[in-house]
């Protein structure tokens, strides 16, 4: 996970784009809002259930619209970012709810998740600056998230939709409806 | 964990997702429109193991959302008569085809891609006759159906599977034969046997099953497809299995279509063509 990648975000980016164009991907809300005067840790999930689905920061009285920010091409972030939601969803599919690496992910402590992010993604300590992570899941995202402070890089965690089992032919329910059915190259 | 996941976007945004642990995910872009890193196309290298799990995949995802769209009918010999006329459409094209598809690669470049394919292609010739010798064992007049019907259901197969051969980058046609195959060395010897008892006493009408089966090549042609399809390109991997699963969609509404169908519907479609009596009883 590359921290580089909000480097093109500006201060006018999330003043004036709260319906960016999301061709991309990936880390919502990642810009810095440098210079803004958001109020850290005034704002609350439950105050974020009515304002839309996406990262919301505060600016004065204001909630704004923080763009998500495209990542095109990057594909060591990509691959980073694989790592870690594939840990989680292998830690679903084991536990049927999320366990460690999931409380662990989704903490309030920066300490905490930097070191899951260390442990999950070799070397992760030189690209991403301490405190400034925040990792959510989907369903607070399209609830709508107000960051917490204005540094915060918001990442989110997809969900599955469902699992195969471990040759991907659902439980040979392919076989059995293709065992009458003489085709083949 | 190391790095060697692989991820296709199929149609419908549903990201097929797989992992060197041996899991496969399907996930859905809409559920963080546009921010999920699943949203950018793999680029990193194949694996024997999660290549096959994304053509699985693809194909899980194809037969239909959950695996079980689609019931088993009876099996009966009308219907498996119909599915033989279909299989020598699919068959019949597969050489020239693939060879087709290997003079394209030749011209720009590709030869590995090229020499597979006609060794691929030169694996498949015939395969078609064993059809006719099937259909004329159960007493029918082969060449008058296969010259005259398509099944339905068929035809969107064959019209795709020319479409991706007609493709100035033929790749889909590796998804398209994956698909089959894959499914064909599904099938074990009860399977075959089961088809086979449905024909009269002392027939043999199950040549082109039993070939296109796991008693036959299917199991080492597919085992050779995932080690080359693992070895190309991340982008054609991407076009692989998203051929592969539009070949499986296309395989399940043929199946669902003549599932429909009765019995007497098949014999009059046959009888139609074969301009005589057609008489279909074990």
């Amino acid at each position: 996970m590359s921290h580089k990648e909000s480097e093109n975000s500006t201060e006018d980016e999330v003043a004036g784009e709260q319906h960016t164009s999301r061709r991309g991907l990936l880390v919502a809300g990642a810009a810095a809002v440098v210079g803004a005067t958001a109020v850290a840790g005034a704002a609350t999930e439950a105050k974020a259930a009515s304002i839309g689905p996406g990262v919301w920061t505060l600016v004065g009285s204001e909630l704004i619209r923080v763009p998500d920010v495209s990542y095109v091409g990057n594909a060591e972030l990509v691959r980073d970012m694989v790592k870690v939601i594939e840990a989680v969803w292998t830690e679903m599919d084991a536990t049927g709810t999320g366990g460690p690496i999931y409380t662990a992910l989704t903490s309030n402590d920066s300490n905490v998740v930097n070191g899951q992010l260390d442990s999950l993604i070799p070397g992760n300590a030189d690209k991403i600056a301490p405190n400034s992570i925040r990792i959510i899941t989907s369903k607070q995202y399209d609830a709508g998230y107000i960051k917490r402070d204005v540094e915060e890089v918001v990442y989110v965690l997809p969900q599955p939709q469902g699992v195969a089992n471990s040759n991907g032919r659902k439980g040979g329910t392919i076989r059995a409806m293709m065992a009458a059915v003489p085709f083949g190259m | 964990m190391d790095d060697r996941s692989e991820w296709v976007a199929l149609a419908a945004g549903t990201v097929v997702v797989a992992s060197d642990a041996g899991n496969v995910w399907f996930h859905e872009l809409g559920n963080t429109p546009d921010i999920s890193p699943f949203s950018v196309p793999m680029t990193g290298p194949g694996s024997p193991l999660t290549t096959a799990l994304l053509l699985n995949g693809a194909i899980a995802q194809g037969f239909g959302k959950g695996g079980c769209e689609l019931q088993e009918s009876a099996a009966t010999l009308p219907k498996y008569v119909f599915n033989l006329v279909g299989a020598y459409h699919n068959s019949r094209r597969t050489p020239g085809h693939f060879r087709k598809a290997a003079a394209r690669f030749r011209d720009i470049g590709r030869p590995e891609v090229s020499d597979y394919l006609e060794q691929h292609a030169k694996e498949e010739t015939g395969h078609d006759r064993l059809v006719v010798k099937d259909l004329r064992a159960l007493g029918l007049p082969a060449e008058h159906i296969l010259e005259s019907l398509v099944p339905a259901g068929v035809k969107p197969l064959n019209e795709y599977f020319d479409g991706l051969v007609e493709d100035d980058y033929p790749i889909g046609c590796i998804g398209y034969s994956y698909c089959f195959e894959s499914t064909a060395a599904l099938k074990e010897k009860a399977d075959v046997d089961a088809m086979q008892a449905l024909c009269p006493d002392g027939i043999d009408a199950s040549r082109f099953m039993r070939t296109h089966s796991a008693m036959g090549s299917e199991v080492a042609h597919v085992d050779d497809l995932i080690a080359f399809i693992a070895s190309l390109s991340a982008d054609d991997r991407i076009r692989i299995v998203q051929a592969t699963y539009e070949t499986a969609r296309r395989i399940a509404d043929c199946l669902r279509g003549e599932g429909e169908m009765t019995d007497a519907d098949i014999v009059a479609q046959l009888q139609a063509v074969a301009g005589e009596p057609i008489r279909l009883v074990a």
